[in-house]
């Protein structure tokens, strides 16, 4: 047995350990989602199959997002053709199709299959050839928002093991948050109808670290550092006299804050009222390369 | 909030729950493997703005032709760079989804240090960020880099040129992409792709003499470059040098 094999081995045996049953809840997921139903050459299902097969009576359908970023047609009108431009499909790297999302749970449930192959090195070259640009030219089609840091360590489509046309990806450092990147959001939540927003934290951030020093020592950062320092200084000052590692606690806490603020906001928590979007917090793991949902 | 709402977040939470607990228990479990074929680090180190250009064209050359290496991406390079990053290049380009840098040029974990905005618009945390890049890491080149079809910049076109009110939220974006749009208002030909080109020389010319930056460029400790990304070759051409 290679070293890849005993990798996998422990990594199903630590599923099965975990007492969750994640194969099997994935695909309860995939049958409350309707992914089941949609697989194959079906273009996007509609909630209402979803909310079928899971055997919910189905009151009122959330608005799903068509592959192609309009909103769908109503349940009256979803047998005819979708309108133009034609539906663009997922391509994995063996050929095959994935199915379109419509749904946050969806979009959460992939991104985390995408960061399992990563961590455990067995990273696919999903979407990244000369034609999937080529289908991607006139039009994309993200099912996921990243919001996330600049460090080089931490680009997510790597983490997520995802290639072009996948991810909306908006970095600062810390992922503070100022006018433009709210309006980056706020564009992909009401142009491209992106249905999942994560808010990407990660172990020994930088700009975390940098503004600890600062509050504990006192001072100004370097001129427009400061704007950072600003951003992430409320999450120190919650975490300055709690346990353990001081980074790491602020590192949560500030991820944790930036989902509250983003859920404040005026068009996303109408968005999230909505059911049209959810948004997560997650904290990457430098070490194992492992996305943990935080909040 | 809806019933399906509802049982999607209970779902949700628990799904998060399965594979947090599942993947931890992993962790230890994950090893770095080495595949072979897959460059980790065999490179020498970047140490001026225009190695770090070349390199980046380099790895551009490989994404065009489809024969990109996967560099630095498997789990020994993760586990390298999990102490300390050094990145040789900053690039602040476009949220667009089309235009993921590591995959553009071909590289991997702890190579690019990137701030992405939509239309790649300025703002102070964006500021601050580009500014620890330089001063805090020591990176030698930023490259600004623009997209063909930028929807941001298209929004803000059919905006300017309608003489439409845009939505308070955006203001920003509107206000920082329009000074390209007027730039090119008369331009012949392709208007768009116009105002893509003059919105990356107007950021760059724009971080060129802000303060914090400016010292830096003066010094010669960093340099700055204007890029477009084109979505159909795949090719990256350095329009601001």
């Amino acid at each position: 047995m290679d070293a890849r094999q005993r990798t996998r081995r422990n990594f199903l045996t630590a599923l099965s350990l975990g007492g969750l049953g994640l194969t099997g809840f994935a695909t309860r997921v995939r049958a409350w989602a309707g992914e089941t139903t949609a697989a194959g050459t079906q273009p996007a299902a509609t909630g209402s199959t979803g909310h079928a097969a899971a055997g919910a009576p189905a009151p009122v359908k959330p608005q799903p997002v068509t592959p192609h970023g309009a909103t769908s047609a109503s349940p009256a009108t979803t047998a005819s053709p979708p309108p133009s431009p034609t539906p663009m499909r997922l391509i994995s790297n063996s050929g095959g199709e994935e199915t379109p999302i419509t749904m946050p749970v969806q979009a959460l449930l992939r991104l985390m299959e995408g960061n399992q192959r990563f961590a455990l090195n067995q990273t696919t070259t999903l979407n990244e050839s000369p034609q999937r640009r080529a289908a991607l030219a006139k039009i994309q089609a993200p099912f996921a928002t990243i919001f996330g840091c600049v460090d080089s360590r931490v680009p997510p489509e790597l983490v997520f093991d995802r290639g072009l046309g996948d991810l909306f990806v908006i970095r600062t450092a810390g992922h503070v948050i100022d006018s433009a990147v709210l309006g980056s959001l706020e564009f992909g939540v009401e142009e491209l109808h992106i249905p999942l927003i994560l808010v990407m934290g990660h172990e020994r951030c930088g700009a975390v670290k940098a503004t600890l020093d600062l509050v504990s020592k006192g001072g100004r950062a370097n001129g427009d550092i400061q704007a950072l320092v600003n951003g992430i200084r409320p999450a120190i000052l919650a975490t300055l006299n709690t346990e353990g590692d001081a980074v790491e606690r602020a590192v949560v806490a500030n991820t944790q804050a930036t989902v509250t603020q983003l859920k404040r906001t005026p068009i996303l928590s109408e968005a999230v009222a909505n059911g049209r979007v959810m948004i997560v917090g997650g904290r990457y793991d430098l070490d194992s390369g492992i996305v943990t949902i935080i909040g | 909030m809806t019933t399906p709402s509802g049982i999607g977040w209970r779902l949700t939470v628990r799904a998060a729950s399965a594979v947090t607990l599942a993947a931890l228990l992993a962790g230890a479990a994950v090893a770095a493997d080495e595949r072979p074929g897959v460059p980790v680090a065999a490179e020498a180190a970047v140490h001026t703005a225009d190695e770090a250009l070349a390199r980046l064209i380099q790895g551009n050359d490989r994404f065009m032709d489809g024969e990109t290496t996967h560099m630095n991406q498997p789990a020994q390079r993760r586990i390298e760079v999990a102490k300390a990053q050094m990145p040789f290049a900053t690039i602040l380009c476009c949220d667009d989804s089309r235009v993921p840098p590591e995959v553009v040029f071909d590289r991997g974990l702890g190579d690019l240090f990137v701030v992405r905005t939509a239309g790649h618009v300025v703002d102070e945390a964006v500021l601050g960020s580009l500014e620890f890049g330089a001063r805090e890491l020591h990176i030698p080149l930023l490259v600004v880099m623009g997209h063909e079809r930028c929807s941001t910049v298209k929004t803000v076109r059919e905006l300017v040129t309608q003489g439409g009110q845009a939505p308070e939220e955006v203001a920003r974006v509107v206000k920082s992409v329009r000074p390209a749009i007027v730039k090119t208002r008369h331009t012949k030909g392709d208007g768009l792709d116009a105002a893509v080109r003059a919105h990356v020389e107007l950021t760059v010319e724009r971080l060129r003499k802000t303060p914090s930056l400016a010292g830096l460029v003066a010094q010669g400790r960093l340099k700055i470059v204007g890029a477009r990304y084109d979505l159909d070759t795949g090719g990256v051409e350095v329009i601001v040098p």
